[in-house]
């Protein structure tokens, strides 16, 4: 019984390769991104620290606002906010990048948002490990709520492969969708808290939680990491069920338009 | 589906909407709502049915714009067919085109694997067979040469040893002319030969009648996206001759008298 079920199990890992291959598309495109510059992965890292200093100076020093930990407040918040920017960006020249594969070799389509997202997310590991040192600064206190943690970045990653899924194929049809997603984008900062805190936002607009699931993801990010709490268990049942619904939206979209794809590029 | 067809289409026609104004992008996806769009339709392949068999070198043969490069962007599925047309493809595909394929920042090494992990061979697999491209496409030198820097007989050649040892079942050669010296076209020969007996397809665009008459054992005429004359090689060939290439220069020939 035993080795008739590893039998299976061995069976199917070598004639599907399609994880290697993620992987491997993952590889390239991280590789593009920083090739040849010395600084190499640095460069995913210069972004966020930027930003932070920028904040931290202005909040701090120029309006004196900062609340306690405003630094990792700060920190978490870009390096969660910039991931999503970043994926969701890239999904709006998917198919330009891809298109020496996508017109020449038969697979599925798919495996370029796995591995499109699996490299944004190297970086993103990249910036939280730098993260986790810079808290080794403060006196942060972890208690078991972290266990939450995988399953927002889960959320996170349902919701921005759903929306690469919509990004892209949209871009199919218009090609100045760049600059109006700019838009959402500084939108989306505004009404995220990134350099406010939670409670402002949950008192004076709470409909914006409501409408932006990132807005739901920082607040339960910064719960579990920094404030040692539970994470607000409403947004996270919310923000799962927001997630599925834009996924699905992205799944259909995309099954629907990926055959005219190589046609309309 | 018959196990032993590689390929069928039925049906398949193919119209492209060309419009006098683009419009895709938002802008003038609103302004267009006010005016007038006057588009024309290009019917680049008109009604066809086809059957091409595994084991089979098919060749399409046809004047410039006659709708070749479009049926084999048919059968390979980057566009779709207009309603009501139906093509069946059997396994796994490449399409060798002129520049393309390739990601240019990449070396040769990474190259090779990015396009065998994608048709589906394991990391493992492509170990094995890695050797053989590089040494069938005599690049042994420039293995970790980034190919923005080949010259293009290069790319044609490692191109073209990527597509003959990836295990594809169906190769669709777009145009490529198997380039290089006589020795590398002998290689080039026995290695289709080889991919044949292995129950494997080939379907070949070119100009090259040299070529067409080498390898192709059935060819396709189009003419204006219309099948002309489907048969052996030879016959087609003859045909194609005697009545495309040669009356233009009969034409010549007495223009001079």
């Amino acid at each position: 019984m035993i080795s008739n079920f590893w039998k299976i199990i061995t069976e199917l890992i070598p004639q599907n390769n399609r994880i290697e291959r993620i992987w491997m598309l993952a590889k390239v495109d991280f590789k593009n991104r920083y090739y040849d510059s010395k600084l190499g992965i640095v460069w995913a890292l210069i972004n966020p620290l930027f930003r932070l200093c920028v904040f931290y100076y202005v909040f701090t020093i120029l309006f004196t606002r900062g609340t306690d930990n405003f630094v990792l407040h700060l920190f978490s918040g870009l390096v969660v906010w910039l991931f999503f920017v970043e994926t969701t960006k890239k999904s709006l020249t998917l198919f330009k990048q891809k298109k020496y594969l996508i017109a020449n070799i038969s697979f599925d389509k798919l495996d370029l948002y796995y591995s499109s997202l699996l490299s944004g997310f190297f970086g993103f590991i990249f910036n939280f490990f730098i993260y986790l040192i810079f808290t080794l600064f403060f006196s942060i206190e972890y208690t078991w709520n972290i266990v939450w943690f995988p399953f927002i970045i889960l959320n996170l990653l349902m919701i921005c492969l759903g929306l690469s899924l919509i990004l892209s194929t949209l871009s199919l049809y218009l090609r100045d969708l760049t600059h109006l997603w700019d838009l959402f984008i500084m939108l989306g900062f505004w009404a995220s808290p990134i350099i406010y805190s939670e409670k402002i936002l949950i008192d004076k607009a709470e409909f914006l939680v409501k409408i932006n699931p990132i807005a739901g993801i920082l607040i339960n990010v910064r719960r579990v990491l920094l404030n040692a709490s539970e994470p607000h268990y409403f947004y996270l049942i919310y923000n799962l069920i927001f997630a599925s619904l834009i996924l699905s939206i992205g799944f259909y979209l995309y099954r629907k338009h990926i055959n005219r794809a190589v046609e309309l590029l | 589906m018959d196990g032993s067809i590689a390929i069928s289409l039925k049906n398949v026609s193919k119209t492209f909407v060309v419009k006098d104004k683009r419009s895709n992008t938002i802008r003038d996806k609103v302004f267009s709502l006010f005016t007038k769009q006057n588009n024309r339709f290009i019917k680049a392949v008109k009604p066809i049915n086809l059957k091409i068999k595994r084991g089979e070198f098919f060749g399409i043969i046809g004047t410039n714009g006659s709708g070749k490069s479009t049926l084999i962007q048919l059968m390979s599925g980057a566009y779709v067919p207009d309603s009501g047309g139906l093509v069946n493809i059997n396994g796994k595909h490449i399409r060798l085109a002129l520049g393309m394929g390739f990601n240019k920042e990449l070396t040769a090494r990474e190259n090779i694997y990015l396009n065998a992990s994608i048709l589906g061979l394991t990391l493992k697999k492509i170990g094995l067979v890695f050797n053989d491209i590089i040494k069938f496409a005599e690049l042994e030198s420039f293995i970790d040469t980034k190919i923005k820097y080949f010259s293009s007989g290069m790319l044609s050649r490692l191109k073209f040893a990527i597509a003959i040892h990836v295990d594809a079942d169906i190769l669709f050669l777009d145009e490529v002319f198997v380039v290089g010296d006589a020795g590398f076209k002998e290689k080039a020969k026995k290695a289709f030969d080889n991919i044949l007996t292995k129950n494997k397809t080939i379907v070949m665009v070119s100009h090259s009648m040299a070529n067409l008459r080498l390898y192709c054992n059935r060819i396709l005429l189009l003419d204006k996206g219309k099948k002309v004359k489907l048969g052996r090689a030879n016959n087609i060939i003859r045909f194609y001759n005697k009545h495309y290439v040669f009356p233009k220069r009969k034409l010549k020939h007495g223009r001079k008298k």
